[in-house]
């Protein structure tokens, strides 16, 4: 049925479209201004600087570690994740929902927490040191490695690569598990039935590769962008190392002012856009993975292969609970941490258990802000967050969806990939736009103590987006076909049509808003501090950075990460109850 | 004749007369042109200052039942934060008092014409604070010697022995050990490069200067950590560093303050083995000021929080709050367990005016990063 | 009220699918249409109720040509694989149907009144994912029948019902047709579905220009 075409441009209404415009515009204005302005701070147009760029100290390195770190830590993700999300499709799990929000946890924790978790493991007291890997001090067999290899540091490295995959581990998950979960069985056993399938390795040819092939390239491409572009994590686990996104933190607060050590902004210039440029190529090839992955997902409930399956080999449940287990040490190692206080001096050093730090945390002893007061914030930021971004989101995936079912592929392919523009960019660079457009027209928004919103919202909307197309292309036409044919309002004709279909993609989506916002971090830091906006993750980050002479100062930090945690936590697990609701209803 | 020259007077000084109006600065023939607030006043004061100066709530609160000002912070990562923040608000400043600026900086917060003149008598202060600057554009509000801080437990003189030049730590024996925060990044670190300016510019070498120091150290394995807080708490290994998770402990020195060991004692029940090198002219006596923005919103409310940090029962904690020395006339470290026996007293610091620090630091700055290239 | 379509034609992408079709029904008339699978049968269907533009032609309700492509309240279709909300249980999808007008105790008490007449009087309440074909179907129908139509497009509805609960369904479908006097066009390929439901059977190959004859099921 051909739509009615008032107030629509090729099918899209032009509400959708100012989503998209605003969108677009939200990504490139940050972008435009920071390179408009490193420009003018330079007299070097963005070209010849990235054509420069490898005469800026650190650059290349930076990139080859970027690359190497990035590349390892995407092949272990594969390897563990990709076993790991299978089980978990494909038998019935007790406590599924815990487990798979357990699994995502590490994925919107603040790096600060995650870091100071590892190194908790890493570390000489703990458990990675005492099984004989030294990943910190580099001795022992870690250090002979150094030595044979002539490797510099190989022991951060493992610890860098090991912490991505603790962070990625739920990408695999994410995108592999509905595939596995909603496979038509008799596919399977078909397959079994021919000459073919009578072979691990036929199998694996003819049915595994086509239909996991997608989902774990997109997988995989996102895993290779987070860690590419880590930050926190290298500066706290690889702290003689650089990848182009910390390179470019160091600098950040330095470039885009006029006269004053110009060849930073050289230096932010030229790096910011090369990096921009490879961000931009993986993102659009993991958007035509996305495509092929999305086209696999069959409409079959998520139950039905778990049914035939049944319950796990003891091997895969120790392996699937195994792998759980030790992704919550590093955050277990903060809640411990949390109760403890060092205790030194010439006899000799300990530690004692104490509630002090949890006192200090919510009394704000080292902080001029409650905890209460950070958490009001945090909560207030995500939910004006999940308001504006997933109501945009919805808006530009609609656009999108329409546009591919109307023959303008390309046309949604150029849209989407400038949607995803805030992901490519560098925090330096969003924040540095932000500061020059809002100084430049809007100086009265930096009294305004929402001002944080902006960057959650760009930083989350790429996501909404990814969720929401594929959930919109599988709805059947059908059931907008018959809505026409019976007497409904409009709004009751969207509802039953589309809004209803949405709701659980809408709900994971929402609290995916919700908890990137709660433990966002580089993008607020960036844009101006004020001390009453402070949100949880940045009074973590502020109270961890002190320095640690009292030695109540870290308790109280672990403390308020802790709190941090199970709020996000709390949140993570309306993804799951949303996600059981869709497997029992098949929608 | 009287008359030609009365006239010539009255030329060659009508160029000053700017200075006596309001928010005009002149501050070496350089005339500062006030600029609007980027934001209207509301009662609420906004201090610029970095994340770990210590104002606690108390503090905040008793300036506010005082003068009736309620107050936010704006928090930067450290000094140079400060100055960056500032620079990058020109236009349109956000804050109404900056704190935290020192020696280092506050000469090019001077020349871009960022802070205006207040209205504080600092007058009384101790001299030592006044020393690199006293005058009506920022007050010192707390101060310290930034000096190399070594374990004593492994610096015991038999396997490393305390340096008696700065080229000791050129040697093999010192390889890898020593961890300096860069001054790129890091406000002690840039006080250290200055000292280090001043330190070779006088040792009885004329051939060689601080960079090429600097590249023989990096050529010795330097440790360059991007901050203060990286520098002292992962490598160094006489600090409460051993006590943080990550712990690397490869340095057996690091650039801190001569009070350091002091404040590790005060935490520690009295005891540390950390002390300082206190060679002449490798410390540098750091002062950290108070400014009133230049475009604030709030001038008189900065005003008072500025005399507010300077009053005594504000500043006489700066030791236990800020873990820096009292600006207050006569202040000492506190005696509790063992602050001021653990302090480490500086010998000469480095005497490099703010001026030439604010004419020569870019450069400065580029030697070294390409000297430890 | 007589329905009919004059001259239609319609052209999907480079296809045509049918063209110079002719199809006229009486009042309270049901027509099979037969025709074998994929000749253009539930196109024409979904022309006639507005899904499709017709290239040529023209549909008409009681001699007044309706606007092409335009959704008319008083025609209703039922899909050929029942279109049931998932998130409606099944009182819930049959209130659908009824008029916005209708207030909810009267769409209360009128969907009962067609559950029970469909023989799903306890159905109330159930979600729609465990029902049978069958069942499915005639909740669509029970729908279909609260819109209170005046001409019902059939497009095979039995199609995925067994062989013996399909002259069933024939048979009651054709029952409630007849009781309300509703205009229905009927299309399928089963020729004793065909004759247990209708007053006319037209072959497809009759009505559309170079139509080709094909095999019907149940044709002898």
């Amino acid at each position: 049925m051909q739509p009615r075409e008032r107030f629509r441009v090729v099918g899209v209404p032009y509400i959708h479209w100012m989503a998209v415009v605003f969108v677009i515009v939200l990504g490139i204005a940050p972008l435009t201004l920071a390179l408009v302005r490193l420009w003018a701070v330079t007299g070097i147009t963005p070209l010849e600087a990235l054509i420069k760029v490898h005469e800026q100290p650190g650059a290349m390195e930076a990139f080859q570690f970027s690359l190497v770190e990035a590349a390892a830590s995407t092949a272990l993700t594969v390897a563990i994740g990709l076993p790991l999300a299978w089980s978990f499709g494909r038998y019935q799990w007790k406590r599924i929902q815990l487990k798979r929000a357990l699994l995502f946890l590490p994925f919107v924790t603040p790096p600060v927490v995650a870091a100071v978790g590892f190194l908790a493991l890493f570390s000489p007291d703990g458990l990675v040191h005492r099984i004989g890997f030294d990943l910190r001090g580099e001795t022992g067999f870690i250090g002979r490695l150094a030595t044979a290899t002539g490797w510099s540091h190989p022991g951060h490295f493992i610890a860098l690569v090991l912490a991505h995959v603790w962070f990625n581990l739920s990408l695999m998950v994410r995108f592999v598990e509905p595939v596995v979960a909603q496979l038509d069985p008799t596919w399977e056993e078909q397959l079994s039935l021919l000459p073919a399938g009578q072979t691990r390795r036929g199998r694996i040819q003819h049915l595994w590769l086509p239909v996991l092939g997608p989902a774990t390239l997109v997988a995989a491409s996102y895993t290779f962008f987070f860690s590419f572009t880590s930050f926190a994590l290298v500066k706290w686990l690889a702290p003689s190392s650089n990848t182009l996104e910390s390179l470019l933190g160091e600098m950040g607060g330095t470039a885009g002012i006029a006269g004053y050590r110009v060849e930073t902004s050289l230096a932010v210039l030229g790096i910011a856009v090369f990096q921009m440029l490879l961000m931009l190529v993986m993102l659009v090839m993991a958007g035509r993975f996305e495509r092929r992955h999305s086209q696999v997902l069959s409409m079959h409930q998520e139950g039905m292969n778990r049914e035939r399956h049944g319950h796990p080999t003891r091997r895969l449940a120790w392996f699937v609970n195994g792998t759980v287990f030790v992704l919550l040490l590093p955050l277990a190692s903060v809640v411990l941490s949390s109760f403890r206080v060092r205790t030194g001096g010439p006899s000799g050093a300990g530690y004692q258990w104490t509630l002090e730090g949890w006192r200090r945390a919510w009394a704000g002893d080292f902080s001029t802000i409650p905890v209460a007061d950070a958490l009001t914030n945090s909560l207030t930021y995500a939910v004006m967050t999940l308001f504006i971004a997933l109501p945009l989101g919805y808006a530009v995936a609609s656009c999108l969806v329409t546009l591919r079912e109307r023959g303008n592929a390309k046309a949604a392919g150029f849209l989407d990939s400038l949607c995803m523009l805030p992901l490519s960019m560098s925090a330096v660079m969003v924040g540095l736009g932000m500061v020059a457009g809002i100084l430049r027209w809007f100086p009265q928004m930096f009294s305004f103590p929402y001002l944080p919103v902006v960057p959650h919202v760009m930083l989350v909307l790429p996501f909404v987006i990814r969720l929401m197309v594929p959930a919109i292309e599988r709805i059947d036409p059908i059931f907008a076909e018959q809505a026409s044919l019976l007497p409904m309002s409009k709004g009751a004709h969207w509802w039953h049509s589309r809004g209803a279909f949405l709701v659980v993609p809408a709900t994971m989506a929402a609290s995916l808003c919700l908890a990137f916002s709660l433990g966002e971090f580089g993008a607020t830091f960036l844009v101006v501090r004020v001390g009453s906006w402070d949100s949880l993750s940045i009074l973590v980050d502020q109270v961890a950075s002190r320095p640690k002479f009292d030695p109540y100062v870290f308790p109280t930090a672990m403390a308020l990460a802790t709190t941090l945690m199970v709020v996000t936590l709390l949140v993570l697990s309306l993804n799951e109850r949303a996600r059981a609701w869709r497997s029992r209803h098949d929608v | 004749m009287r008359i030609v020259l009365f006239l010539t007077a009255l030329m060659a000084l009508s160029p000053l007369t700017g200075c006596l109006e309001d928010g005009i600065l002149d501050v070496n023939n350089h005339i500062c042109e006030p600029i609007e607030p980027g934001r209207s006043s509301d009662g609420t004061l906004r201090v610029l200052t970095y994340d770990i100066a210590a104002f606690s709530e108390e503090m905040l609160d008793e300036f506010t039942n005082q003068s009736g000002y309620e107050i936010e912070m704006i928090r930067t990562d450290d000094a140079g934060g400060i100055l960056e923040q500032m620079l990058q608000t020109q236009q349109a400043p956000q804050a109404d008092v900056a704190v935290g600026l020192d020696n280092t900086y506050l000469q090019t917060a001077f020349d871009r014409c960022l802070l205006q003149t207040n209205t504080v008598n600092a007058s009384s202060l101790d001299a030592e604070a006044l020393e690199p600057y006293q005058g009506p554009l920022a007050v010192p509000f707390d101060q310290g010697d930034v000096c190399l801080n070594y374990d004593e437990s492994r610096v015991d003189g038999e396997n490393l022995t305390a340096p008696h030049s700065l080229w000791n730590l050129t040697e093999e024996v010192w390889r890898g050990k020593v961890a300096f925060p860069s001054p790129l990044t890091s406000s002690p670190g840039r006080s250290f490069m200055v000292a280090t300016v001043d330190y070779f510019e006088n040792d009885e070498d004329n051939t060689t200067d601080a960079f090429d120091w600097w590249r023989m150290m990096s050529e010795n394995e330097a440790i360059i950590t991007t901050g203060w807080t990286e520098a002292y708490e992962v490598h160094y290994s006489g600090g409460y560093g051993e006590w943080v998770e990550g712990h690397l402990g490869d340095a057996v020195m690091t650039v801190s303050y001569c009070h350091s060991p002091g404040v590790e004692a005060f935490y520690s029940g009295n005891w540390t083995k950390s002390t300082s090198v206190v060679l002449p002219r490798s410390t540098f006596h750091q002062v950290e000021y108070a400014g009133v923005i230049n475009g604030a919103a709030e001038v008189e409310a900065a005003n008072a929080f500025i005399a507010y940090l300077i009053s005594e029962e504000v500043n006489q904690n700066m030791p236990e709050n800020n873990l820096m020395k009292s600006v207050l006339n006569n202040a000492e470290w506190p005696e509790t367990e063992g602050y001021h026996f653990h302090t480490d007293q500086p010998v000469l610091n480095a005497e490099i005016t703010m001026k030439r620090i604010g004419a020569d630091m870019e450069a400065w700055l580029l030697d070294w990063a390409e000297a430890t290239a | 009220m007589m329905f009919e379509i004059r001259n239609g034609a319609v052209q999907l992408g480079d296809w045509v699918v049918f063209e110079g079709l002719n199809l006229s029904v009486e009042p309270g008339e049901i027509v099979s249409i037969l025709g074998p699978s994929g000749c253009g049968k539930t196109t024409l269907l979904r022309a006639s109720c507005g899904l499709e533009r017709l290239k040529e032609g023209q549909r008409l309700l009681n001699e007044e040509v309706l606007e092409n492509a335009t959704i008319v309240p008083t025609i209703t279709m039922l899909f050929q694989q029942p279109v049931l909300y998932p998130h409606l249980n099944v009182a819930q999808n049959i209130g659908l149907g009824a008029p916005k007008t209708m207030s909810k105790m009267a769409v209360k008490q009128r969907v009962n009144e067609v559950l029970l007449s469909i023989g799903l009087a306890d159905f109330q309440r159930r979600g729609t994912a465990g029902l049978s074909g069958g069942e499915a179907q005639r909740v669509a129908f029970g729908r279909a029948l609260m819109q209170e139509p005046t001409v019902m497009l059939l497009d095979e509805p039995f199609a995925s019902v067994d062989v013996k609960r399909r002259l069933e369904l024939s048979a009651m479908t054709r029952s409630h047709l007849k009781e309300r006097n509703i205009t229905t066009v009927h299309v399928t390929h089963d020729m004793e579905e065909a004759k247990t439901l209708s007053d006319r059977i037209v072959h497809w190959h009759e009505l559309a220009v170079g139509a080709q004859e094909g095999v019907l099921d149940g044709e002898k």
